[in-house]
């Protein structure tokens, strides 16, 4: 029964983990614009260009320098040529977490039923078919530091005083470097971690403030020495807190109340219990480490309800479950039934936020590009793909409704800071400096999505109208071809 | 008490005392484009993230005086 059982579910793992490699991702044009091509470009469009060559000091790398610097140069080593290739990256990083994550509960409590709850509740997740694979921001491949951190508190465990500054502050430096949202919520849990442990251990105020100090200072020289070895320069770190800043004081997508604040209720409550406990405990006498460890989890999952203030949408919430599942072990010590209990609470969760939609991923072969797009949007794609390979004129900026499957075709990517000018362009402010940035480059032709073009929706139409104004006052519109506006300077020839 | 149902008390108070903020007034949030607006479906989350803010360093002060309380107490 129990052997069963057991191959049931790796059945089922194995099925969600692996069947997306083999299907094709089908997808309207629409969507396709919205959803695909849009969080490619935001999220992967940096990778991109460092797999075309590009060094990463001249970009604006929004989800982080490792996990950008990586996936760019697994592209290269990989050679992948195509969107569907970009989307196989993005699946194997959703495998990559979910090994990542059950190592980490195998080390954080050695308890084969943690292991197997964290396996089968975060599959969904890391399924290769899961939503979360079309916008890599919400996959893996930004989430990995979470999957970690229960190991580097393992590691923290294991040791004590200096020995643990050190490894906190390294640790820190490295989960912020890979994405710096994810990475402020595991820094707090490791230095909580620090904290509270050493003060459990009876060493004093001003000597717990001291190894914090510490593990802050390494944590900066080590993120400042990481930057200078892969942008060439400090000057360079801007771009990586530009993304995060932006976010601080964007204030969007925040709700109220929906249905999801029941659940955010549920889950914060049951955080901050968590480490209020451990702090009552520790005050009695306790130092249990691992107790300590486990409030620092549910403290990551505290400070990464930020980002679900920000943004108030399911996929963010899943995170703070996540994280919470490695702090049920003493739930899971009362038995069999909990363990039942714990797994089926969580994968309710999960259908409930996950919802499977049908028809994401298909047997039919690809269109264009690995995708199985509309026939008549693939051929567009070439025919305009086609004509942008074509031209050879000096110093090109080209705004397209797709960027990043443009980019991919035509091996083509402007030589601006930001690869998606309509998904990195919120504010006049911004436009401006993109506008800007575009003439600096002193383009002798510029290329604009036609209207009409099936690749542009109303707001990119929006935004390219914005841009032709901004624009009109130095280049004026010579003609029109196969999708795209041509835009020259008064004495420009293309 | 039970540790954890003390814990629970002070949790459920620091929550409610954070969610105070969504009374306060905040300074307007940034301009977007209407394009980007009507693209993402933003909405201002201002008083959302401040309450979260107010929270978080409810929770972290706690912890402080929990703790500190402890190391007065010890001969």
């Amino acid at each position: 029964m129990k052997r069963a059982a057991l191959s049931v579910g790796l059945l089922y793992v194995s099925v969600l983990l692996l069947s997306g490699f083999f299907l094709h991702r089908a997808v309207a044009t629409d969507t396709f614009i919205t959803i695909d091509d849009y969080h490619y470009s935001v999220v992967m469009g940096s990778a991109l260009r460092i797999a075309f060559g590009e060094a990463a000091s001249a970009l604006r790398i929004n989800f982080g320098l490792l996990s950008t610097l990586s996936a760019g140069l697994l592209a290269r080593l990989f050679a992948v040529d195509s969107f569907a290739g970009w989307i196989r990256l993005t699946q194997s990083f959703q495998v990559l977490f979910l090994f990542c994550a059950v190592v980490s509960a195998l080390a954080f409590q050695r308890d084969r039923r943690l292991v197997l709850v964290v396996l089968f509740v975060s599959v969904p997740f890391a399924s290769t078919v899961s939503p979360f694979v079309l916008t890599p921001n919400n996959s893996g491949l930004r989430y990995l530091g979470f999957a970690l951190l229960p190991l580097a508190l393992t590691f923290l465990i294991a040791g004590k005083g200096y020995r643990d500054a050190i490894v906190a502050g390294l640790a820190c430096a490295l989960f912020v470097l890979w994405n710096t949202e994810t990475g402020i919520a595991c820094s707090a849990a490791l230095l909580f971690y620090l904290a509270v442990s050493e003060f459990a251990a009876g060493r004093p105020l001003s000597g717990v403030f001291g190894l914090l100090c510490i593990a802050s200072a390494i944590a900066v020289a080590a993120v400042a020495v990481i930057s200078i070895a892969s942008l060439g320069g400090v000057g360079g770190l801007n771009l990586l807190l530009e993304h995060l800043i932006g976010h601080a004081k964007s204030d969007y997508n925040g709700h109220l109340f929906d249905k999801w604040s029941i659940a955010a209720l549920v889950l914060a409550l049951y955080a901050s219990t968590v480490v209020i406990h451990c702090c009552l405990t520790v005050r009695a006498g306790s130092t249990d480490r691992h107790l300590i460890a486990r409030a620092a989890i549910a403290f990551a999952s505290i400070v990464w309800f930020a980002y679900y203030a920000h943004n108030s949408f399911y996929f963010v919430l899943w995170f703070n479950l996540f994280l919470l599942l490695f702090t049920i072990e003493p739930v899971l010590a009362l038995g069999k039934a909990a363990v039942v209990g714990v797994v089926a609470l969580a994968i309710a969760c999960n259908i409930a936020g996950l919802r499977p939609v049908p028809g994401r991923f298909t047997m039919n072969s690809g269109t264009v590009q690995g995708l199985s797009l509309p026939e008549d949007t693939a051929v567009y794609l070439r025919r305009h793909a086609d004509l942008l390979r074509s031209i050879d004129a000096l110093r090109v900026v080209y705004f397209t409704g797709t960027p990043f499957i443009m980019a991919v075709m035509t091996r083509k990517v402007n030589d601006l800071t930001v690869f998606d000018p309509f998904g990195e362009t919120w504010t006049e402010a911004q436009l401006h400096d993109l506008i800007q940035d575009a003439l600096a480059k002193n383009p002798t032709l510029i290329l604009i999505e036609a209207n009409g073009s099936p690749l542009l929706n109303a707001p990119r139409q929006q935004f390219l109208q914005r841009v032709r104004k901004a624009i009109s006052s130095r280049f004026s519109l010579t003609r029109t071809e196969d999708g795209f506006e041509f835009w020259t300077p008064p004495s420009g020839n293309p | 008490m039970h540790t954890i149902a003390r814990a629970l008390i002070i949790s459920v108070v620091l929550f409610a005392v954070a969610l105070c903020v969504l009374l306060v007034p905040l300074p307007a949030p940034p301009q977007f484009l209407p394009e980007q607006i009507e693209a993402t479906n933003m909405r201002d989350s201002s008083h959302q993230e401040a309450a979260h803010a107010a929270w978080t360093a409810l929770i972290a002060i706690t912890c402080i005086v929990i703790l500190v309380k402890r190391k007065r107490r010890a001969p």
